[in-house]
């Protein structure tokens, strides 16, 4: 991506995470690259299985261990300009991690009710978040969570602090979580499927929260989602991911516009549209088993226009002027 | 069960029937009582008020009087599908006794019947025969909510309540689902109760649609006027809701605040807090579900319809 380098945030090449189990070797990442510049944010796409969710926790280093392990790759974050950190040299509990998690770097869930504490208030999981990564007291602490649940537009602040989380409704919670993940002022919010337990109308409002609050903060974001309407609305870039690997990455405005890859087209076209009556086209078949993933590109089973070589030999990514993408329909010339 | 306040008063209003072989879809927010409604029909939950008529063999039966036995009875002719396909499954079940229960239950056939028939369904649905041997963790979500689907087809039901069946699927996923509910439906003259609160979905599948909300049925259409002209500021606002697949865009958000507490609904119109378009006659008065001037079997329940010109905002 064509930014001058010190405008990066954090600067993923070549990371790949492998699940060491029992019955075999899961390569759930497997060579992703991909960077964020400050203040834009990047959408990670694909169908559940794909390796979004692994991606996003390793940049935390909260991917499951230990069986999950990074096997090479690099995350550069970068949380001043000039100052370099590689995040996978960093040891799972280490102070350096810590004090980037929630700090520098927050995340926000797909379910808010997992995610918070059913037995403590709204306010003291507020102020336990504020108090870990601040040095403030407890008043202190109080005001920053209530101007944090005021901030993501929850009414009545006050008395949300005292009330517990059912006693408040889906987008209330996430609202809450929202409200946490953001009130160390992060540099980086990853969001992980945050709206697709809500209703649309609910999805609507948080959508529109998190864009303004990110221009208001400045805020970069990863917004991780199987849904690429609400990649259109939110995101600068996207990176489709299939299988552990990204087979396809651009601008937003790019790839909807002209998606390349068959992988990409499909997922716009098996969306129901509400001006027309079309039989809707499905990807034909599931994401691969893990454990005996195709020799070539791992698409080409569910892929339409699938070619011999594509059964032997896998793609690499390559640039069609600024628009990536791993498919053999595209570089003929290595054919 | 008091949780439909008013439910029934609509349905005897305009006489809210589902056809044979038609599929109705029912929308709003959640907390709007659609499953709630849904589970009335099968009386799963017993309404306080009010009749549910039921085709059986040609005679409309009233189900709401009817005694456990005999419900027991009619109950072979629905079926359900659950958004949930995890918790919906029994895990320590096999796959052959979790789709051929039905079956058992209402003592159709012999053994060897109810296993040929579940292996048919299951190539039908789009799994193979070697699948009745598993269980429902060998399964990912899409073939989970198949195999729901091959239990509610195995009694060879003629109506189907569909609640959420795909919003906890993907994208790709849905469409296969939402695909093969439509081919079932062809071939064997399925009439559907589909409950969603995505309108994009429930438009694709329905043929008509109930816009729902808090406990009310707020406009009735067939899914092309729900599209193209919405006589409800509701409908409107569950339109502008779905998001426009652009990059760049935003959505609209026409209503304010969230939805009441269904035990203490609003006075007057239910939707009025929240309307942009509300009125003084709305916060006093509750609007009947009328028919809409100009248009057959389509009905809207507010003041203001024929004054206001709803669009389609995407």
């Amino acid at each position: 991506m064509n930014t001058s380098e010190n405008n990066i945030l954090i600067d993923v090449r070549d990371l790949a995470v492998y699940f060491h189990i029992e019955q075999g070797t899961v390569r759930s990442v497997d060579g992703v690259s991909f960077s964020i510049d400050r203040g834009k944010s990047l959408g990670l796409v694909g169908e559940s299985g794909c390796g979004k969710t692994i991606t996003a926790l390793s940049l935390l280093l909260l991917h499951p261990q230990p069986e999950g392990k990074i096997e090479r790759g690099n995350i550069f974050f970068y949380p001043e300009e000039g100052n370099r950190i590689d995040i996978t040299k960093l040891g799972i509990n280490s102070k350096d991690i810590r004090q980037r998690r929630g700090n520098d770097i927050s995340m926000i869930f797909q379910e808010p009710m997992m995610s918070l504490n059913p037995v403590h208030t709204i306010g003291q999981q507020l102020t336990e978040t504020i108090r870990l990564h601040q040095k403030v007291d407890r008043n202190t602490a109080h005001k920053i969570a209530t101007d944090a649940l005021e901030r993501v537009r929850i009414s009545a602040p006050k008395r949300r602090m005292k009330e517990y989380p059912f006693q408040l409704s889906g987008g209330m919670r996430q609202r809450v979580m929202i409200a946490i993940a953001l009130s160390c002022n992060p540099k980086l919010l990853i969001a992980d499927e945050p709206t697709t337990a809500l209703d649309v109308t609910i999805e609507a409002e948080i959508l529109n929260l998190i864009q303004e609050l990110k221009s208001e903060l400045n805020m970069s974001m990863l917004m991780i989602t199987h849904d690429l309407g609400v990649i259109g609305e939110v995101t600068d870039e996207v990176a489709v991911m299939y299988v552990g690997k990204v087979v396809e990455r651009t601008s937003t405005r790019k790839l909807f516009k002209e998606p390349l890859h068959p992988y990409t087209k499909a997922l716009f076209k098996s969306r129901p549209k509400i001006d027309s009556k079309e039989r809707l086209s499905s990807i034909e078949g599931t994401v691969p088993n893990p454990y005996s993933q195709p020799k070539g590109c791992s698409f080409e089973p569910r892929c339409e226009v699938s070619m011999d070589i594509c059964k032997n030999k896998s793609p690499e990514l390559i640039d069609h002027g600024e628009h990536f993408v791993s498919c053999w329909k595209y570089n003929k010339e290595e054919i | 069960m008091n949780r439909i306040v008013g439910y029934n008063k609509s349905v005897n209003d305009v006489d809210f029937t589902i056809k044979k072989g038609e599929t109705v879809g029912l929308v709003g927010e959640s907390g709007s009582g659609k499953t709630t409604l849904g589970r009335c029909i099968v009386r799963l939950y017993d309404s306080t008020a009010g009749s549910i008529k039921f085709n059986v063999n040609g005679k409309m039966t009233e189900l709401t009087n009817l005694s456990t036995k005999e419900m027991k009875n009619i109950r072979k002719n629905f079926q359900m599908l659950f958004q949930d396909v995890y918790s919906s499954l029994d895990t320590r079940m096999k796959i052959s006794k979790i789709v051929t229960e039905p079956l058992d239950i209402h003592n159709v056939g012999t053994k060897k019947d109810r296993i040929e028939r579940a292996k048919e369904l299951m190539i039908k649905v789009g799994l193979s025969e070697n699948d009745l041997e598993k269980y429902p963790h060998q399964f990912s979500g899409g073939q989970r909510q198949r195999i729901g689907i091959t239990r509610a087809l195995s009694i060879n039901p003629e109506f189907i309540i569909c609640d959420e069946p795909v919003s906890a699927l993907d994208v790709s996923v849905q469409a296969q689902i939402l695909n093969l509910l439509v081919d079932l439906k062809n071939e064997f003259n399925l009439s559907y109760l589909f409950i969603a609160h995505d309108l994009s979905v429930v438009k694709y599948i329905s043929d008509r649609i109930i816009v729902m909300y808090l406990g009310k049925i707020l406009e009735i259409a067939s899914s092309s006027d729900i599209y193209e002209s919405p006589r409800h500021p509701y409908t409107e606002a569950l339109l502008a809701a779905i998001s426009k697949n652009k990059a760049g865009s935003k959505r609209d958000i026409l209503l304010k605040g969230n939805i009441p507490d269904p035990s203490n609904p609003p006075s007057g119109c239910v939707l009025h807090p929240r309307c942009s378009y509300a009125r003084d006659i709305c916060k006093n008065i509750s609007p009947e579900l009328m028919p809409v001037k100009g248009k057959t079997n389509a009905f809207a329940a507010c003041h203001l319809t024929n004054e206001l010109n709803l669009k389609y905002f995407n």
